[in-house]
C-alpha cells in the first residue's frame, strides 16, 4: 500500500484529517477492498493497544519518556478517564453554585434600609428608623427579576401520566454505594424455582413461578441471606490503583486478581455470557470460569473494543474460588458501539449445550 | 425479563461468543509480543497516540519532534505494528 495512503488511513483513526482527506477516503474504501480491510485492521490493532494500557504499565524502554511527561502535566496521562471526573466535578460544581444563588435571591431575609433623612431630628430624640424592604413576591409583576429559575417556576406544573409508566432510559451509571443501595431495595421479580428449555430451540429459556406458600417463604429467605451477604460485603474499590494494575496481561502485581461474583449463588458451571448496552445484546461468549449473576460494569470503548471495565454492582473481592475477573472481558470487539463511557449489563447464566 | 407472566432468560447465542473471546486474547498476546520487537521511536509513538490518548500536537512537543514527523512516524510504526502481529 502507498505509504502516503497508510499514512492517511493512520490519520483518520485519530480524526486528524480534514472533510475533503475523510470524504476521499471513505468513498475509497467503497471501492477498494484493500484498503477497507486495511482501515479494519489498523482500529482493531489500535483498541488492542489501548487496551493493553489499560492492563500493563508503559514498557520500560518509556521510562524516559513518561517521565518527562508526568512533569509536563501530571494530570495529562490517562485524560479520557480523568476528564469525564473532572467534568462531573465541575458540572456540579456549578449547578450546586447556581442553586445556592437562585434560593438566596428568591428566599431573601428581610434587609434594613435606612430611609433618607429630611429633617435634622432633635439630638435628644435621635433614633434610627428601619424599614422592611418588599419581598420579591410583593413586587409589581413588571419589577419582579425573571431568570432562568423564574421561567421554570412559572411554567405549568409537570403532572405524571399514571396510565402509562414512561419508558425507562439509561442516564449514565449511578455512583457505587447508591446502586448498591438500588441493588438490594429495588423490587424482585417475582420467584421463580427452575429453568427449563422452552420454545424456539435450546436459546430459550422459561423460569416459572413458584406456586406453593412453603416455596416462596423458602425463596423469600435464601433472598434475604443473600441481600444480607451482599450488604455486609465490602464494596469493590472501583478506582485502579497501581498496585492493582496488572504487570503483565492475564496477571496483576499484588495478586489480588479482582473476582466478579454472586453473593447469593456459588455455582461455577460452564456458562454463557452476554454483554448488554440499553438492553441491545453486543457481545457474547462462553466460559467456565464465571460463576451466574448479574453485574453492571461501566465500559471504555475505543475503537469497538473494550478498553476499560469497572464494576459498579456486585460483590466483587479476590477470592480464588473461580469468580470472574473484570479485566477478563477487556480486549473484546463489540459490535455497534460508539467510542465513550457505557454502562453495560453482564449476564452470566447457564448454557444446557 | 418478564414476558406474559412467564420469565424468559434468552440464553446467549453460543456460535460467535468463545471464537470471538479467543480471538480477542490471541489479538492481545499478539500485539503484546510485537510491541516488545518494536523499534523504540515507533514504539513511543504508539504508546503516546494509543495508550495515553496525547495528540500529535502533544507527542510533538513531548517528544521535541515536528508535527509532520510525528504523523508519519505514528503510520509506520503502526504498520509495522499490523505486520508483525499478522493482520
Amino acid at each position: 500500500m502507498d505509504e502516503t495512503l497508510r499514512e492517511l488511513v493512520s490519520r483518520s483513526l485519530d480524526g486528524d484529517l480534514d472533510d475533503a482527506e475523510s470524504a476521499c477516503l471513505e468513498e475509497s474504501a467503497k471501492t477498494d477492498d484493500e484498503l477497507a480491510n486495511e482501515i479494519d485492521a489498523a482500529r482493531h490493532l489500535r483498541g488492542a493497544v489501548a487496551a493493553l494500557s489499560a492492563r500493563m504499565e508503559p514498557p520500560a524502554s518509556l521510562d524516559k519518556v513518561m517521565e518527562t511527561l508526568r512533569q509536563r502535566a501530571p494530570a495529562t496521562p490517562r485524560r479520557v478517564r480523568s476528564s469525564f471526573r473532572w467534568l462531573g466535578a465541575a458540572a456540579a460544581l456549578v449547578l450546586g453554585v447556581t442553586v445556592a444563588v437562585e434560593v438566596a435571591r428568591r428566599n431573601p431575609e428581610p434587609t434594613l434600609t435606612r430611609p433618607p433623612q429630611t429633617r435634622p431630628q432633635p439630638a435628644e430624640d435621635r433614633r434610627e428608623v428601619f424599614e422592611l424592604s418588599p419581598l420579591p413576591s410583593a413586587r409589581p409583576e413588571k419589577n419582579r427579576p425573571l431568570g432562568a429559575a423564574d421561567h421554570l417556576l412559572e411554567e405549568e406544573p409537570l403532572v405524571p401520566d399514571a396510565s402509562e409508566p414512561p419508558p425507562l432510559e439509561v442516564l449514565g451509571p449511578l455512583p457505587t454505594d447508591e446502586a448498591h443501595a438500588v441493588a438490594i431495595e429495588a423490587p424482585r421479580s417475582p420467584p421463580s424455582k427452575r429453568v427449563s428449555p422452552k420454545g424456539e430451540g435450546a436459546e430459550t429459556k422459561v423460569l416459572e413461578p413458584l406456586d406453593s406458600p412453603t416455596e416462596r417463604e423458602e425463596f423469600a429467605q435464601s433472598e434475604a441471606s443473600a441481600a444480607v451477604a451482599s450488604s455486609a460485603s465490602p464494596k469493590m474499590n472501583l478506582v485502579r490503583t497501581d498496585e492493582d494494575r496488572p504487570t503483565t496481561a492475564g496477571e496483576t502485581s499484588s495478586g489480588k486478581a479482582k473476582r466478579l461474583k454472586n453473593a447469593g449463588r456459588r455455582q461455577v458451571v460452564e456458562v454463557g455470557v452476554v454483554m448488554r448496552i440499553g438492553g441491545a445484546d453486543v457481545w457474547t461468549g462462553r466460559t467456565v470460569t464465571c460463576q451466574e449473576g448479574t453485574w453492571w460494569v461501566r465500559i471504555e470503548v475505543r475503537d469497538n473494543t473494550v478498553v476499560m471495565m469497572e464494576p459498579i454492582i456486585g460483590d466483587a473481592e479476590g477470592e480464588d474460588d473461580g469468580g470472574c475477573r473484570p479485566d477478563d472481558l477487556i480486549g473484546s470487539i463489540l459490535d455497534g458501539v460508539n467510542d465513550g463511557i457505557h454502562l453495560a449489563e453482564i449476564v452470566v447464566s447457564s448454557d444446557p449445550k | 425479563m418478564e414476558n406474559n407472566g412467564e420469565f424468559v432468560v434468552r440464553a446467549p447465542d453460543p456460535a460467535p461468543g468463545p471464537e470471538r473471546q479467543v480471538v480477542a486474547s490471541d489479538l492481545l498476546d499478539r500485539v503484546t509480543a510485537a510491541m516488545d520487537e518494536l523499534p523504540e521511536h515507533y514504539l513511543v509513538v504508539v504508546w503516546l497516540r494509543d495508550g495515553e490518548d496525547l495528540s500529535y500536537a502533544e507527542i510533538a512537543d513531548v517528544l521535541d519532534l515536528p508535527i509532520g514527523t510525528v504523523r508519519s512516524r505514528l503510520a509506520r510504526a503502526r504498520s509495522a505494528l499490523k505486520k508483525a502481529v499478522g493482520l
